[in-house]
């Protein structure tokens, strides 16, 4: 079983507003349970699960969810 | 865009619009293929209906004639995936602005939500419907639901919507495998008033977002869904998939595995239907010319079959590739390459994203150029598309399976399965440097600073259905023959005067003809390529369409009679022919060279003029036009240098 993090909140940075908005079309909000699957694509991609969804996130859009 | 949709309702009797508009994967465009009887496909990644389709509804599902009448004044505009009203890509935006009523009036949206992912795909119910538009929800995927035991409550989900925004709204179930569900949603339509919406202009909060899709996940959870344990066994199945598919190391050779088979099999596999194909269209052209006799007769044996079995001897070889794409893409595992990509294609200037255009580029680089405003990252945008035209568009297969026939006959179908692989591998070769050049030269400056997209989902593995992909294979080689055809119509006529007039006194001689002619002006340019006038105006004819090099080549060489031991005659010729000096044309060197030319040669006029259209002028379309065709060249008399010093 993987760990389960909560996302608290997503990073403020200005320069993320259009990711942030893309990452809650995707169906993250803060207060999700997410886990982190794999690390792929020479550690440059991040898959995370929540639900029954698994979604494939590069490290600027992984390093946007603060848990 | 618009042009084109105003052109729709100008020259129809169509008087009402229906917008199909939901997440990509969703299902929409299975239900528009039912509702329309289009062959279009769904597939697994972002931006898969890029190019939106417009059809009107298929007469079998209106059953009384007053009805008919009625739904004849029905156009259904199947729309680019979208998540929610902030669009992220080209794409979407396009979306978007169809819902702003920007693009041309609607009356109604059937919103198409996927039932197993509703918790993260309703929050755009929510948004259309509350912003004044006339929806209809549909929620597909339920055979997926009903296999996994899963049972969706719609009498909740209509409360609550109509609680958050004080309108009732339909909500219907529709079966994608058998269309059950179908004619409810037909009788929806069809009950659609004239009056027209649009998407207010709203601004979406984050903030409020993020708390309606906490609202919404508690509320399914609670009161729509229920028995989620089948679901759970998918997920794990992927889970342990993944965990070999998706591995840092094996994932790469799994997948450098599977292409190179594909690539291969395009030509192992097809070598007995092509053989069957050829014997076929030799003997149609002996009868017709032992049949009908004159010039009438030469120039349908010579001009018109020649020209198109040059074409269908392809078709199996175009459908092995269209079927081998249709296979990654049905099980999901198409969109993990794209995840797998995104590494090394960071380190060549590009991202993730990139990767299923490029792939798309494979089988035809216009839809490819199209899927390419799914990238987000304009840098990485003009890279993909400059580098499209280079990855082996279907139409060089033809020239490919000439030439490497040409090399190994019969002798080692083995290694002309590797030959074949060789080429396809080389044009990915050619990108990668090609994306490295321009992400290091071109696009440092003004685009250097610009962050680059991937955020996809991963879709759960699922078992692909055969004949949906052998449908759709089927569909993409007509299109392929429909594309082509017209051009070689035309072009085996012109040819075919060209080789044939004016008439020489001796029979059979073709030295005074007008492609003769052109053939003599031309041949200093081809000649350090290896290549006589005769092959360089079959070159020069194939910058109409590549596929054309094969049949031009078969008229410019007079090779459309049929010997009697039944082998290929063009590869025959080819192998007679000399120069003047008695030195044999096709040589290995100048194989080499023309192989290398289709290779990096941008030839197809159409592709230019779409790169011009998505590139947003013509100074990138001209800068790969001119700079492939210069390299191409160049490479290929070195080439052909080296290896005849060699020899």
């Amino acid at each position: 079983m993987k760990p389960k993090h909560i996302l608290k909140e997503f990073s403020q940075a200005s320069e993320n507003t259009d990711l942030v908005q893309k990452l809650i079309g995707l169906g993250l909000y803060p207060g999700l349970q997410f886990s982190v699957v794999q690390n792929i694509g020479f550690s440059s991609v991040t898959v995370i699960q929540f639900d029954q969804t698994l979604v494939a996130l590069n490290q600027r859009e992984f390093a946007c969810l603060i848990y | 865009m618009s042009d084109l949709l105003n052109s729709q309702l100008l020259n129809s009797k169509l008087i009402k619009t229906v917008l199909l508009v939901g997440a990509p994967n969703s299902g929409k465009t299975t239900l528009y293929n039912w509702l329309t009887g289009s062959k279009f496909k769904t597939v697994n990644y972002p931006g898969a209906t890029v190019e939106y389709s417009v059809g009107g509804i298929r007469p079998q599902l209106v059953k009384m004639a007053e009805n008919q009448q009625l739904a004849d004044q029905f156009q259904i505009i199947d729309t680019p995936g979208i998540y929610s009203v902030n669009p992220q890509s080209e794409d979407e935006r396009i979306t978007l602005s169809l819902l702003k009523s920007e693009l041309m009036p609607y009356q109604k949206v059937i919103l198409v939500i996927d039932a197993t992912q509703i918790k993260r795909q309703f929050i755009l119910a929510q948004q259309l419907i509350g912003s004044g538009c006339n929806v209809t929800v549909v929620l597909t995927m339920n055979d997926l639901l009903k296999k996994h035991k899963k049972n969706i409550q719609i009498k909740p989900i209509e409360k609550y919507l109509k609680q958050l925004t004080n309108q009732n709204v339909e909500i219907l179930l529709f079966d994608g495998l058998f269309a059950e569900g179908l004619t409810q949603i037909v009788e929806d339509i069809l009950k659609t008033t004239g009056q027209v919406c649009h998407l207010n202009n709203q601004l979406v909060d984050n903030n409020k977002t993020t708390d309606e899709l906490k609202k919404i996940s508690e509320f399914i959870d609670a009161e729509v869904l229920t028995e989620d344990d089948q679901r759970n066994q998918v997920l794990e199945q992927t889970l342990k998939i993944d965990r070999y598919l998706l591995h840092p190391f094996f994932g790469y050779v799994f997948f450098m595995t599977m292409m190179t088979f594909l690539f291969a099999s395009i030509y192992w596999m097809s070598a007995p239907f092509m053989d069957f194909i050829d014997g076929q269209m030799s003997a149609l052209a002996s009868l017709t010319k032992n049949n009908i006799s004159g010039l009438f007769g030469e120039f349908l044996a010579d001009g018109v079959i020649t020209a198109i079995s040059g074409v269908i001897i392809f078709i199996p070889q175009i459908f092995i590739l269209f079927f081998g794409i249709g296979a990654f893409e049905s099980t999901g595992y198409l969109a993990r390459v794209a995840a797998l990509a995104d590494g090394p294609f960071r380190k060549i200037g590009l991202g993730g994203r990139s990767f299923v255009p490029l792939l798309s580029g494979f089988a035809c680089a216009i839809p490819a150029l199209m899927a390419t405003r799914n990238i987000t990252s304009k840098k990485e945008r003009l890279i993909a598309q400059m580098i499209i035209p280079f990855m082996s568009c279907s139409a060089r297969i033809p020239v490919y399976g000439l030439m490497i026939g040409f090399l190994f006959s019969d002798k080692s179908p083995f290694l002309a399965g590797f030959a074949m692989a060789a080429l396809y591998l080389t044009s990915i070769a050619v990108g990668i440097l090609a994306s490295a050049a321009l992400s290091k030269i071109l696009f440092s400056g003004s685009y250097g600073s610009e962050k680059s997209t991937l955020a996809m989902d991963l879709p759960l593995y699922r078992r692909p259905r055969l004949q949906n992909i052998i449908t759709q294979s089927i569909e993409k080689s007509k299109s392929f023959v429909k594309k082509a055809g017209p051009i070689i119509a035309v072009l085996a006529v012109v040819l075919w005067v060209a080789t044939t007039f004016p008439k020489s006194d001796i029979e059979g001689d073709i030295k005074t003809t007008y492609a003769m002619q052109v053939a003599n002006a031309i041949e200093p340019v081809f000649k350090p390529m290896g290549l006589d006038g005769r092959v360089g105006f079959a070159l020069l004819a194939s910058f109409a369409a590549r596929e054309v090099f094969v049949s031009s080549l078969a008229l410019s060489l007079q090779a459309g009679e049929v010997d009697d031991d039944n082998q290929t005659p063009l590869l025959e010729k080819m192998a007679q022919i000399t120069f003047d000096d008695g030195t044999k044309i096709f040589t290995l060197a100048s194989v080499l060279g023309v192989l290398i030319f289709f290779v990096i040669a941008t030839q197809c006029l159409s592709t230019v003029g779409v790169l011009k259209k998505e590139s947003g002028g013509w100074k990138w379309a001209l800068i790969q036009l001119i700079g492939s065709n210069v390299i191409a060249y160049t490479l290929a008399v070195f080439v052909v240098q080296v290896v005849q010093s060699l020899s």
